[in-house]
């Protein structure tokens, strides 16, 4: 028996009225399917995004983390050129509002990743099935599965939600009234978002991907330039119509690209699922609540449909009573 | 073409315009959902990122044709006329692409005669790309005037004559039954599309005196449309449909479907649909469906001269029909495509004479079939569907696949027809008050429940057969296929659950952005 559960609820209430917060930001990659593609669409032909012929499939997974190979085979230049570097971490840590150190020491540049499975898709997905469980049209996507896992020095916090917590493993399709996961929906939806634009340091979207156009249009002449006469290197062509195609798809959706580049959107719910932390040698110093919902706020947004990269900002409110 | 004097007269006519812009469409469907995903032996992969590329161009532009569909029944639903969706089955030979109808014309002064264009099902190839840019094309004359590039092999001359007037010759093998039927010259039976359009004169004998009608010459798209457009200026007290009965789309995904609800919004209508297929008094540069098919056949000439075994598409069989699958688990795929894709045109045809932009108490129908008929039926149905049958061997040890034939059988196009007073050219000779009783059925949102759950549960026994890869052109696409098919299943489940959902209560507000 620990020591929570010889507490009475008014002393429990008193106790982990204060939250450790987690302040997490940075950039992920999500090689997402778009309206008109079917969402499990895997090379993506009717979209504006796609998977190029030598990059892995789409296969809509959020990835707050990669490793090194799939970034190699999947990010696009010029996001290294730009700093772009996937990953999004811890970058503060507070107890009440204030510096709180054991946190900063154990979690500070933790990775911040979410898991689970939403078969058939192979981790967390924005879900939408094009309008039917989501709106594409209103950006009203859940996050499908939300298991946001922090792994910081000998600690591990996981925060899990369910859709529907009279039934977790009910899947979204078969919930029929969408009032049973409206929480997770998106609580606000800006679509000209001055906070995303100040973060990546991008005022005309128009101007960004104009810029976008010249590059590519510049590497492919420099590929072109290799190209001797009377031999074909297949690499080399392909790779010159990889850039064609990134060409075609921001010449031919246009706004499209423009407009998602300045999109926010934010969640806030309260985590409903079995939270969870494994700190054997009390880094933390204190003591985590894992019996209530913990509060989490969290946007998506600066989405850059060229590179299937975008911005992730939140905040993990975690229960706590330090020693 | 004659002038249209009446209102019965432009009903007729915008049926025509209808029935055409569907057969377009699936058309270009059948091919878009032929083409490879995937690099092989006879498409590398940079060759495949241009094939990715024209079907993103084949799909936009079959976007745009629904979008035709849906403002000619716009116009139709402004002058206070049923919706069509019902359509003749292809193949056959339109009479807007019969080149000797259209050379006297289109291009009397002209050297060269306009080929006949037969509406097949054809797998993605140089042909099928070639008569999609003559289906496109403005007429001769039209080019030649405005200094556009000449699509040749659309026309004929004395040394280049048209390739054909049969469909069996357009098929590439003799044929047999109706594909191998003429669709000109005198002694052969027909198959020729049939037409709205009669035109009432006195038979010949002076002992009859009942008035008989015969078909009208059509002439080409551009007259169809010039036509109804001109009717639209003239004829007086037209629009008195229910303006609130007009179903409005956002612009989205290249698509505008606009409210019609007087002879200015009819009219930029129908100068939409001009502009965006022929490109006709469109702005320099402006890419049409015609010069958008010219490009990619451009780039396909251009990779097949560099590689001649080069192949965009996947083996499927010309026209697919049930005579020519003797699989069963495809045939049950092929006949389950079918079912879905009449269950849209029922969708869509309710949706039309039901629709109500004011409706605010229960029953919620028009938003329940609204919800239902743009956007997740097509790409989350009825492609996955599609593409999936372009993987299944027609045979045990064939190496032909199936595709889609989007057919309707008889008694599919008696619910599709327009409510009575019945017209003349009434699909079936059944009994007025039959067709009533028919037609009720469309406004049932059970009846569109049950299809949906016929196709829910379809597919979810096609998704767990066991020898799935005995099945497919390529084994190694076995679990690309089964979850393709699980996926579509779970999708039509939920999309069953909204249709309910909102018909009890409205919209599904959650989705809505509140500001």
């Amino acid at each position: 028996m620990s020591a929570i559960d010889t507490i009475d609820q008014k002393t429990f209430n008193e106790r982990f009225a204060k939250l450790l917060e987690l302040q997490f930001e940075g950039f992920f990659m999500c090689r997402i399917a778009t309206d008109p593609d079917p969402t499990n669409e895997q090379l993506g032909v009717s979209g504006y995004t796609m998977a190029l012929v030598r990059e892995s499939p789409l296969d809509q997974v959020i990835r707050l983390q990669a490793d090194d190979d799939f970034v190699k085979k999947n990010l696009r230049a010029p996001a290294e050129q730009m700093g772009i570097k996937i990953g999004v971490d811890v970058k503060n840590v507070q107890y009440d509002g204030k510096p709180y150190e054991p946190g900063f020491a154990a979690l500070l540049d933790a990775p911040v990743s979410l898991e689970g499975k939403n078969p058939p898709f192979d981790g967390p997905i924005f879900d939408s099935r094009n309008n039917i469980v989501g709106s594409d049209d209103n950006m009203m996507f859940v996050v499908n599965p939300f298991d946001l896992v922090i792994r910081g020095k000998g600690v591990t916090l996981r925060a899990v939600d369910y859709l529907n917590p009279a039934q977790p493993d009910q899947k979204i399709w078969q919930i029929e009234d969408p009032n049973t996961y409206v929480r997770r929906l998106p609580s606000q939806f800006t679509s000209s978002s001055t906070q995303v634009m100040s973060i990546l340091r991008v005022f005309d979207q128009a101007t960004y991907f104009n810029d976008r156009l010249r590059y590519l249009r510049k590497s492919k002449e420099m590929l072109e330039a290799k190209r001797k006469p009377g031999k074909t290197d297949p690499e080399l062509e392909t790779e010159i119509q990889e850039l064609e195609s990134r060409i075609y798809q921001i010449d031919f959706w246009g706004s499209r690209f423009y407009t998602k580049m300045a999109f926010q959107l934010t969640y806030d719910f309260r985590a409903n699922g079995p939270q969870a932390v494994q700190d054997k040698k009390n880094v933390l110093r204190g003591t985590a609540d894992t019996t209530h919902p913990w509060p989490v706020t969290f946007w998506f947004g600066g989405w850059d449909g060229d590179l299937l990269v975008g911005y992730m900002q939140g905040t993990l409110g975690i229960p706590f009573l330090p020693d | 073409m004659k002038p249209i004097t009446n209102r019965e007269e432009l009903r007729s006519y915008l049926w025509e315009a209808c029935e055409i812009e569907q057969q377009l469409m699936i058309q270009y469907l059948f091919a878009a959902f032929t083409m490879k995903k995937h690099p092989d032996s006879s498409c590398s992969p940079a060759q495949l990122e241009a094939v990715r590329r024209w079907g993103s161009q084949v799909l936009m532009v079959a976007r745009q044709e629904m979008e035709h569909l849906a403002l000619a029944n716009g116009i139709l639903t402004a002058i206070a006329e049923d919706p069509f969706f019902a359509r003749e089955n292809i193949p056959l030979q339109s009479r807007y692409y019969l080149g000797q109808e259209l050379a006297s014309r289109r291009s009397p002064n002209e050297k060269v005669t306009p080929c006949d264009i037969p509406f097949v099902f054809e797998r993605f190839n140089l042909d099928t790309i070639g008569r999609f840019v003559c289906a496109e094309s403005p007429g001769y004359a039209t080019l030649k005037k405005a200094g556009m590039r000449i699509p040749e092999w659309c026309f004929g001359t004395k040394n280049h004559k048209c390739r054909s007037t049969t469909l069996a010759d357009w098929l590439g093998h003799a044929g047999n039954g109706q594909e191998s039927l003429r669709v000109v010259g005198n002694g052969a039976p027909q198959r020729l599309a049939r037409t709205h359009l009669q035109e009432p004169f006195r038979a010949a004998t002076p002992d009859t005196a009942e008035t008989l009608s015969k078909p009208l010459h059509p002439g080409s798209i551009q007259e169809l449309y010039d036509n109804i457009n001109q009717a639209i200026h003239r004829i007086p007290n037209l629009f008195v449909g229910n303006p609130n009965q007009q179903v409005f789309v956002p612009v989205e995904y290249q698509i505008n479907v606009v409210p019609i609800t007087d002879v200015a919004s009819a009219d930029l209508a129908i100068r939409l649909i001009v502009e965006e297929g022929e490109g006709i008094e469109a702005p320099p540069g402006y890419q049409s469906h015609f010069t958008r098919f010219f490009d990619v056949r451009d780039q396909y000439v251009r990779l097949l001269q560099e590689h001649k075994g080069f192949d965009p598409a996947l083996p499927v069989v010309t026209n697919p029909s049930p005579d020519v699958i003797s699989k069963k688990y495809t045939l049950r795929v092929f006949d389950l495509f079918n079912h879905a894709y009449v269950t849209l045109l029922f969708l869509l045809t309710s949706l039309y004479r039901n629709f109500s932009a004011t409706e605010s108490s229960y029953p919620f129908f028009s938003a329940a079939l609204q919800n239902a008929a743009f956007g997740p039926f097509m790409t989350m149905i009825l492609r996955p569907i599609a593409e999936v049958l372009a993987h299944l061997k027609v045979g045990k040890d064939s190496r032909e696949t199936a595709g889609p034939s989007f057919y309707l059988s008889r008694e599919d196009e008696i619910l599709l027809w327009p409510r009575p007073p019945a017209p003349q050219t009434s699909p079936g000779e059944i009994e007025p008050g039959e067709q009533v009783a028919l037609a009720k059925q469309l406004d049932d949102i059970e009846f569109f429940l049950r299809r949906l759950d016929y196709i829910v549960d379809e597919l979810a026994a096609l998704s767990t057969e066991r020898k799935l890869d005995n099945h497919l052109i390529d084994s190694n696409h076995k679990e690309w296929a089964r979850r393709q098919l699980a996926f579509v299943s779970e999708s039509a489940q939920a999309m069953a659950n909204n249709m309910r959902r909102i018909y009890q209560v409205g919209e599904i507000q959650q989705f809505v952005v509140q500001p």
